[in-house]
């Protein structure tokens, strides 16, 4: 009994670990945003952040009115070009998968199936 | 049932180091199967340290003494509930406990980033599959946890009585949640260093782990002063014995972390600093882990002690070389954009902050090693006591209250002088104040008028941030005050979790100072009847009894406590003998108030009746705790953000900032 047991517990580990490597649809589950996508929302949402906290903050008095012109600017310009970005990046169609290339002209990286850019040195899929 | 909890254990150290090998494949071939078939391992070896741990259960619930372990921490009388506390009271079933919780962390950590930071993920999964494959392989070749017995005895060797205690029941799993959660942010660390994503993602994603972790080592460490506190019956709670400073060390780094991770998020710098931090902190648990574990400096705290001290200084050394070593690589990317400007502004409140915390924990980690050191070079073993400890550490936390309440209030940048006495002006009066108020009262320790003073100019800081921003929330929204203060709690939960954070340390503090300054402990041997004063109590000796079942003998003494001439309470310190194993424990029994607690403990007591009582009188003692409690709150406040007002916030300042650009 205790042999059963452990030979069904061994082939479940090893069903469990090489069911990805067998899979086909791993490339086509989209769940990997693409990485310049990721980088410009971060950025946005880091300067809206740093915009409310300076508000809040010169409000307070724990920052100058210089300092708070200066910063705001700043962040408004960061702000600004990740929105441009993003709205690039979304009127920009996305290839279709069954034509877009697998792997990067460039360095030969593999692109994930949301990836528009190579993720390692940036060029466009083609 | 045993054969399956072995092979168990085998099968998760092959999975663990599968779960290495094909996350890095992976990552460095850009092969995505791989890296999702070192996903499934890292959760299969959670599964699998599942089923041993259920195994071992079951073998210690059902007192199954083949198992060398249950035969030596169980027996038939030890109550259930011990049982299960059994499980960490032992070097093997401890060891099974970390490696269940490490995986847990592992496998939850997987689950939540399934969609998102899938370039880190790799990398985060070989490095807590790799502490992972070191602790299951010490279980498989080291110190197997379910070791057959030749001849079962009929009766187990039984739990050691010290660890039969409510409070020992929960302060090892809190101190090991702490310890273990650092894995995960580390491990994103690592990501970051080895993909060259070295903007602020990691600590973004990893920051809930890192209060998590912080605050489990923080809870641990309160709950084990605890434990100290009614148990070990000496009227203290904290003696800088090795294995409390095992696990005070990564936390002081971990909180020195926290606060300067806030300059890298909003200034771009310490972006060295803060990696170093980290690894760090994930350094000191496995060193805590390998003092406690190693037998190499002696602890009351510590009851599994072996031979595997040069397996984790190995390891630990594999760490440090390995994630400094990708740091050096990383170096040219991880140059600051901003310099700091003034040393009169916060990132300099933050920066001392961090140096005096580090301060604390490098003191603190060299009278921990000395009598090794010195065993080492001079070949006496010398121990420094508390006294250096104390004497060392004690500047340096007053220093740190006192940047509690600069850091909140002082200017980014650079502070104006109108800054200055805007924000100051105030809490140094109040501080002053209560520090004078300290004096008349009859205060002369300067330590404990620092303390006043510091505490009080803290807490007037606290209420000022929360008044002024609440109405400066007042002009700008057009709330009323109650709902400007409550939604400006919920629009930046961090910030003000983190002031409440602060006001339970300051109590802490307060608890700390007091009681170890003011503390009054007296000897007293009495007869039946007979009555004895210390501080503003009288206790009455009034009668002794024995109990006795069939796991332990007692010997109970009943005390009347009178105050000002009336009875108040009765207390009943005890003295146990423990039947297996044959070993005398002390039940403290105490009174316990917001002004002092009266603690008293049994010294021994003889055939004629005449018995001997220890008894303290520990002023505010009362508001360590407190403050743990306050601790708690603060932390739920910060760690929890609510999502929705953030978002609305971020849609607000979008719309504005578009409408401006249009």
């Amino acid at each position: 009994m205790t042999g059963l047991i452990a030979a069904a517990l061994i082939a479940l580990v090893a069903v469990i670990i090489a069911a990805p490597l067998w899979r086909t649809d791993l490339d086509q589950a989209a769940v990997e945003p693409s990485v310049s996508d990721e980088l410009w929302k971060h950025e946005k949402a880091v300067a809206l952040l740093a915009i409310t906290e300076a508000d809040f903050d010169r409000a307070t008095g724990k920052l100058s009115d210089d300092d708070y012109t200066v910063l705001r600017e700043d962040y408004e310009d960061r702000a600004l070009r990740a929105i441009d970005e993003l709205e690039k990046l979304d009127a920009s169609p996305a290839p279709p998968a069954e034509v877009s290339a697998r792997f990067c002209g460039n360095c030969g990286t593999r692109f994930g199936s949301a990836d528009r850019y190579c993720s390692s040195c940036g060029t466009p899929r083609g | 049932m045993i054969a399956i909890g072995n092979l168990a254990l085998y099968l998760a150290l092959a999975t663990s180091l599968y779960a290495v090998a094909a996350s890095l494949h992976g990552a460095l071939a850009r092969r995505r199967e791989f890296v999702a078939s070192g996903e499934h391992a890292a959760y299969a070896t959670w599964g699998l340290i599942c089923i041993s741990s259920i195994v071992m259960l079951h073998a210690l619930l059902t007192n199954d003494f083949s198992i060398k372990y249950v035969a030596a921490y169980t027996s038939t009388t030890l109550p259930a509930r011990f049982r299960v506390t059994a499980l960490w009271g032992g070097m093997e079933g401890s060891l099974l406990f970390w490696a269940l919780i490490l995986t847990t962390f592992t496998s939850l950590a997987l689950f939540q980033n399934r969609h998102r930071n899938r370039e880190l993920m790799p990398y985060v999964t070989a490095t807590a599959a790799t502490v992972a494959a070191f602790f299951v392989s010490l279980l498989v070749f080291m110190t197997p946890p379910f070791a057959l017995l030749s001849f079962p005895p009929a009766e187990g060797t039984d739990l050691n009585p010290l660890l039969q205690n409510y409070w020992m029941q929960i302060h090892p799993p809190a101190l090991y949640l702490g310890y273990v959660s650092w894995t995960i942010p580390f491990g994103f660390a690592i990501g970051a260093l080895a993909t060259g994503r070295l903007d602020d993602l990691w600590i973004r994603t990893s920051r809930r782990w890192c209060l998590m972790a912080w605050f489990f080592l923080g809870l641990g460490n309160l709950l084990g002063a605890r434990w100290a506190y009614e148990v070990l019956g000496w009227g203290g709670y904290w003696a800088w014995d090795p294995v409390e400073n095992a696990a005070f060390m990564p936390w002081l780094t971990g909180t020195a972390y926290l606060h300067s991770v806030m300059i890298q998020e909003r200034k771009d710098m310490l972006k060295v600093w803060n990696m170093t931090l980290i690894i760090l902190t994930f350094a000191l648990t496995i060193f805590g882990t390998f003092l406690t574990r190693s037998g190499v400096i002696s602890s009351v705290h510590s009851f599994t002690q072996s031979g595997l001290g040069p397996y984790f200084l190995t390891f630990l050394a594999f760490a440090l070389i390995v994630s400094f070593g990708l740091m050096a690589l990383r170096l040219r990317e991880l140059r600051p954009r901003h310099q700091l400007d003034s040393l009169l502004s916060r990132e300099s409140a933050f920066l001392f902050n961090n140096l005096l915390l580090v301060g604390i924990a490098f003191a603190t980690l060299w009278g921990t090693i000395f009598p090794v050191l010195s065993e080492w070079v001079r070949g006496v073993k010398i121990t420094v006591g508390p006294p250096f400890f104390n004497r060392v550490n004690a500047p340096l936390a007053v220093a740190l209250l006192l940047l509690m309440g600069v850091g909140p209030v002082i200017a980014w940048r650079r502070a104006t002088f109108r800054n200055l006495v805007d924000n100051f002006l105030g809490p140094a009066a109040l501080g002053l104040a209560a520090g004078g108020v300290g004096f008349a009262c009859g205060m002369r320790s300067l330590s404990a008028i620092l303390v006043v003073s510091f505490s009080a100019f803290v807490l007037y800081t606290v209420a000022a941030e929360f008044h002024s921003g609440a109405r400066a929330r007042v002009a700008m929204v057009g709330d009323s005050y109650g709902a400007a203060l409550l939604g400006l709690i919920r629009k930046n939960q961090r910030r003000y979790g983190g002031y409440v954070i602060h006001v339970g340390v300051v109590f802490m503090f307060l608890g700390v100072t007091m009681s170890s300054v003011y503390r009054v402990e007296e000897l007293h041997t009495v007869k039946k009847g007979e009555r004895f004063t210390i501080g503003r109590y009288t206790l009455e000796y009034q009668d002794s009894a024995n109990e006795e079942d069939p796991h332990m003998a007692q010997l109970i003494a009943t005390l009347a406590v009178y105050e000002d001439g009336e009875q108040i309470t009765t207390l009943r310190p005890e003295k146990r003998f423990y039947k297996r194993p044959e070993q005398p424990a002390t039940e403290v029994d105490m009174r316990s108030t917001m002004r002092d607690d009266l603690y008293v403990v049994l010294g021994s007591l003889d055939n004629q009746g005449v018995a001997t009582f220890q008894t303290y009188v520990n002023p505010l003692v009362w508001w360590l705790w407190f403050g743990g409690v306050v601790l708690v709150l603060g932390t739920g406040i910060a760690a929890f953000p609510s999502r929705t007002a953030t978002l609305r916030e971020r849609a607000r300042e979008t719309s504005a900032i578009q409408r401006q650009r249009a």
